[in-house]
């Protein structure tokens, strides 16, 4: 099969989100010698991109997002056996929660679906979650960067407090963030290191500051 | 240069050059203009949605001949209600309550609500709130109604006996998770016809849906069968729908009302299903953004309520309140900032009440 038709039908099985054809697009490109990050970058994920412009125009929702995401991993996880041998690897490890004092987690769960839809490790640890249990979590899987959402001004301060707690440790992750309060003058504010405003945008903040 | 006082969406307090505002008056209608597909204010529009917010005067108003019909959700507990229920902790009993709006506060309509404001735990309850509002009914003048959130948050688990479609999408089973919303749309849709007939027969004058949709897309169609088989058990009974967001958030994403798909669904859009469900009114909602100047939210939310009131065929009452119709997000909201809020509504947006 040609290598366009091939990155053609990983794009469209993950826009699809149809299992079938992205395992036989991933067998069919290991089978042609592709690049892993090929497979990714050319095919896979610009899939993912164009879920996340839809869901962002909201033709599409939540359940679309996560079922692309699900496709992802479907691809993943044949690809698996050559990322371990070395001939590629997951882009990076992010922890992603809602932060202490916070219960609202839509909005971190479609940044998740994204990024593991776009190739990343995701640690969701949920809604309600201290700086301390990120740091530990982080400290655990090796993480690059730490993702915290607020959706209420009165949590936004929880966010601060994760930059200053990754300070204070002299840690080494990266704090993004976002919510429907949060705005890049807060993240600016409270020293950030990258704030997104939707879930598309996110997995370029990622990329930029693993790379 | 001429600087006015004004506000950021979480109530402090700014000051704005004319053209800072005008540039956020563009920008919010252009957000909102883009979001929904709908028409963006005019020059017009801009220009007086400027004098209004750069009055001189602390409170502005209508003039004489273009008040709009007042009403009220939430029932007693704005006053009952602690600060973290919008409401101010002074305690009295609901017969006090509906008449201090009615003859004190200039309430057009009230309703009788219980104290978690949502329609689930109302159902074992729902002799003692007969009872209450037959008691209120022969007191009250003004129409009186039964008020309650959808909340279909209440039927998954933890606290109800379905799954959690967040929990159940994390795990990655969608059609679990899209099952569990159906399932729980039917449940709310039978209590809602449940209570609502009976308060109904009891004297209750309608019933105030407040926050259709706050649980997502299937909330928003649990509801609306709910209030077609009301509308069909009480045909003469006043039905407000009233939304919780200027969109209907796709947690199902598919789940769809009498052949229309929901989610996604801006003010526009969303009065047509409440019509076809049998509203009488409905209550459009924009969210306030704290990060955003007043100028931005205001200009954003009449977009989005004009669009709104010119296609709908029912009255709209746009909800109006903290965080929302432009208002900022704060315990008590600035008066300043509410009352130009409701007449930019009411002079731009041509809203039939709030």
């Amino acid at each position: 099969m040609a290598k366009e038709q091939i990155l053609a039908d990983l794009k469209k099985a993950i826009e699809t989100w149809d299992i079938k054809l992205v395992q036989e697009a991933t067998n069919a490109a290991i089978n042609e010698k592709l690049p892993i990050g090929e497979i990714i970058g050319d095919g896979l994920g610009k899939g993912m991109e164009v879920v996340g412009v839809r869901f962002d125009k909201a033709e599409i929702f939540l359940p679309q997002v996560v079922a692309a995401s699900k496709t992802m991993e479907a691809a993943l996880k044949i690809l698996e056996p050559l990322m371990a041998a070395g001939e590629g690897a997951l882009k990076g490890t992010v922890v992603m929660a809602t932060v202490e004092g916070d219960i609202h987690e839509i909005g971190k769960n479609v940044c998740c679906a994204m990024l593991r839809g776009a190739g990343f490790n995701v640690i969701d640890l949920g809604c309600d979650v201290t700086a301390q249990d990120f740091l530990d979590a982080a400290d655990e899987n090796e993480a690059q960067v730490l993702g915290g959402s607020a959706l209420m001004t009165t949590t936004l301060e929880a966010q601060r407090e994760l930059v200053e707690a990754v300070k204070e440790t002299e840690s080494p992750y990266k704090c993004i963030f976002g919510g429907a309060p949060c705005s890049q003058a807060w993240c600016d504010e409270i020293g950030a290191d990258g704030y997104s405003e939707t879930a598309n945008e996110i997995i370029e903040l990622v990329g930029k500051l693993i790379a | 240069m001429t600087e006015y006082y004004t506000r950021m969406g979480d109530g402090k307090r700014v000051l704005m050059t004319k053209e800072a505002i005008m540039a956020d008056i563009q920008a919010g209608t252009a957000d909102a203009a883009d979001m929904a597909e709908i028409p963006a204010l005019t020059s017009a529009d801009m220009e007086k949605l400027f004098e209004i917010i750069s009055d001189k005067n602390r409170i502005v108003g209508v003039e004489p001949g273009k008040e709009v019909v007042l009403t009220y959700d939430i029932g007693q507990l704005d006053f009952t209600g602690d600060n973290g229920n919008s409401g101010n902790g002074v305690d009295m009993g609901r017969l006090e309550a509906a008449l201090l709006h009615e003859r004190a506060l200039g309430a057009d309509t009230f309703e009788l609500a219980h104290a978690d404001y949502s329609i689930k735990p109302v159902k074992p309850i729902i002799a003692n709130e007969m009872q209450t509002m037959e008691e209120i009914q022969a007191e009250i003048i003004a129409p009186y109604f039964y008020g309650a959130m959808p909340n279909m948050g209440l039927y998954y688990a933890p606290d109800g006996p379905y799954g959690n479609p967040a929990d159940l999408m994390r795990e990655f089973k969608i059609e679990e998770s899209m099952a569990s919303s159906e399932a729980a749309a039917e449940h709310l849709a039978r209590d809602i016809e449940f209570v609502g007939t009976r308060i109904i027969a009891a004297g209750a004058d309608g019933f105030n849906f407040d926050t259709t949709g706050s649980a997502g897309d299937a909330d928003c169609v649990g509801t609306l069968n709910g209030v077609k088989a009301l509308r069909e058990a009480c045909p003469d009974a006043y039905i407000n729908v009233g939304m919780a967001g200027e969109s209907v958030m796709g947690i199902h994403g598919s789940i769809e009302f009498e052949g229309q798909v929901v989610a996604g669904l801006y003010p526009h859009q969303q009065v047509k299903v409440a019509q076809k469900a049998g509203a009488n009114v409905f209550g459009p909602v924009c969210n306030t953004n704290t990060s955003k100047s007043l100028a931005w939210n205001l200009a954003r939310a009449v977009t989005f309520i004009k669009a709104c009131t010119d296609v709908a065929e029912i009255p709209c009452h746009v909800n109006m309140g903290m965080g929302v119709g432009g208002i900022p997000m704060c315990e008590t909201a600035p008066i300043d900032a509410v009352t130009r809020c409701n007449k930019a509504m009411v002079e731009i947006a041509n809203v039939d009440g709030i």
